[in-house]
């Protein structure tokens, strides 16, 4: 089997995370937190760790302003329950996520909230002139940063421009990039950034985060419940980070993320990036010599994930994709990829959206040639 | 001179810990947070030494927020 389905979750994951799963339900497997006892303290440690290390990558000072969620859907959930008012205006694009637009208009309804998107072209370019036109006045730029239908990097120092003259707060859901390309909180002027852990993080589901800028305001906590803390009282506590992590953590994720962490240290961004852009522009390639299939191309100016997305022009979407599973062992993933946003804005709504690869650091030359040769002899 | 270091989160004391332990000035433990001093169902950290406000500097200069109890 050719797994090309890593923008969901990678996998296979480096064996590192494996044994640290192993061993974390073999020796420690204890709840962090809400004792002092050996293995307690133990497992406790091990989250604090991976706090720490979590922090370092994003560019976060301040490891005590970076919160571990289930997923990145909670963590954006989080952010956007805990700042947005009645009245309050959102500035977001028109390539989001259903991670970030279903919260956002769910608030539309409930709070009232007001919602401005801003447009871009089937290549994913963001009309930047009307981008400036909408900011005036809102309380929150949102946005997505690589789209994970497209791959396409949102440009983020516009956005940070942007939120910091129109004085508002920037929201970035990192999901495809986290891991995969450097991001730097403090340096980007970003004040909530949002991620999930089991995708260019390599980790294992069940786990998210986010991450507050030192200038944003404490935000409300969405959830509420038992810290380990201020345990006589009934009320949630302020303090950080027990504030947004109430109940027991994933801590077989976590310890898998702190194992993922040193590893992808030791490999660095540039292989990694370099890795699945050579096997990204070999698909691409491969794909556009064929008349059957249409590539879904990203502008020219904006740099990209791993991802590559593309559509047959005259069989059924779906039917494909079988056959590659099927008759190749090609694993893929089909449809709109939780992003109508991005399928209308790109034009490939009508076909039921597209065919995405999206490979990982795991994925070698060898089955990227394979890829190509199967879809060169479906394509005959 | 010997006494707890209560902190208020679990993160706030193992970071406390491990600040105090790098000084190398001080015997330091983490401890169940002793009933008598508070209710929460934590840690603390326990800690042995001399000039102890060379301590409680570092823990302020990190800006970690705690209860010093002495004991005797």
């Amino acid at each position: 089997m050719i797994y090309l389905d890593n923008a969901a979750t990678t996998f296979p994951k480096p064996p590192d995370v494996t044994e640290a799963l192993v061993s974390f339900m073999t020796h420690v497997g204890a709840n962090p937190g809400r004792s002092a006892h050996t293995l307690s303290i133990e497992s406790a440690t091990i989250m604090f760790q991976c706090r720490k290390a979590l922090s370092k990558l994003i560019g976060q000072k301040d490891f005590l302003r970076t919160f571990f969620t289930m997923n990145a859907t909670m963590a954006i959930n989080t952010c956007l329950y805990g700042l947005l008012k009645e009245g309050d205006v959102v500035l977001a694009t028109s390539l989001e996520h259903n991670a970030l637009m279903r919260p956002l208009r769910m608030l539309e309804k409930t709070r009232g909230i007001k919602l401005r998107f801003i447009p871009s072209d089937v290549t994913c370019k963001l009309d930047t002139k009307a981008a400036k036109a909408l900011a005036h006045g809102v309380k929150l730029i949102a946005c997505v940063h690589g789209n994970n239908v497209t791959g396409a990097l949102m440009p983020l120092d516009f956005f940070a421009t942007l939120a910091r003259e129109a004085g508002a707060y920037l929201l970035v859901d990192a999901s495809q990039s986290a891991g995969l390309v450097e991001i730097d909180m403090e340096k980007e002027g970003i004040d909530m950034l949002c991620a999930s852990a089991h995708k260019g993080l390599y980790a294992p589901m069940g786990l998210g985060f986010f991450s507050l800028s030192s200038r944003m305001d404490a935000i409300e906590s969405f959830m509420q419940g038992g810290t380990g803390s201020r345990s006589e009282e009934e009320i949630q506590p302020e303090l950080l980070p027990d504030k947004y992590e109430s109940g027991t953590p994933n801590m077989l994720a976590i310890a898998g993320l702190l194992s993922a962490l040193k590893w992808r240290e030791s490999i660095g961004y540039e292989a990694m990036y370099a890795h699945e852009m050579r096997q990204r522009t070999q698909l691409r390639e491969a794909l556009k010599a064929l008349d059957s299939v249409v590539v879904c191309d990203v502008h020219e100016a904006y740099a990209t994930t791993g991802v590559l997305s593309w559509y047959p022009k005259a069989q059924s979407l779906s039917r494909v994709a079988q056959t590659l599973n099927n008759q190749y062992g090609i694993l893929t993933r089909v449809g709109l990829h939780c992003s109508p946003a991005t399928h209308k804005s790109i034009g490939t709504l009508p076909h039921g959206g597209t065919i995405r690869f999206s490979p990982s650091f795991f994925t070698t030359d060898e089955e990227i040639e394979r890829v190509i040769w199967a879809m060169r002899e479906m394509g005959q | 001179m010997r006494g707890y270091f209560l902190l208020f989160t679990t993160s706030s004391a193992l970071y406390a810990y491990e600040l105090l332990k790098e000084m190398e000035a001080y015997k330091v433990s983490l401890v169940p947070t002793p009933r008598e001093f508070s209710s929460d169902c934590g840690m603390a950290v326990y800690i042995e030494g001399e000039a102890m406000e060379m301590a409680m500097r570092c823990l302020d200069e990190h800006r970690i927020e705690y209860e010093f109890k002495s004991v005797s």
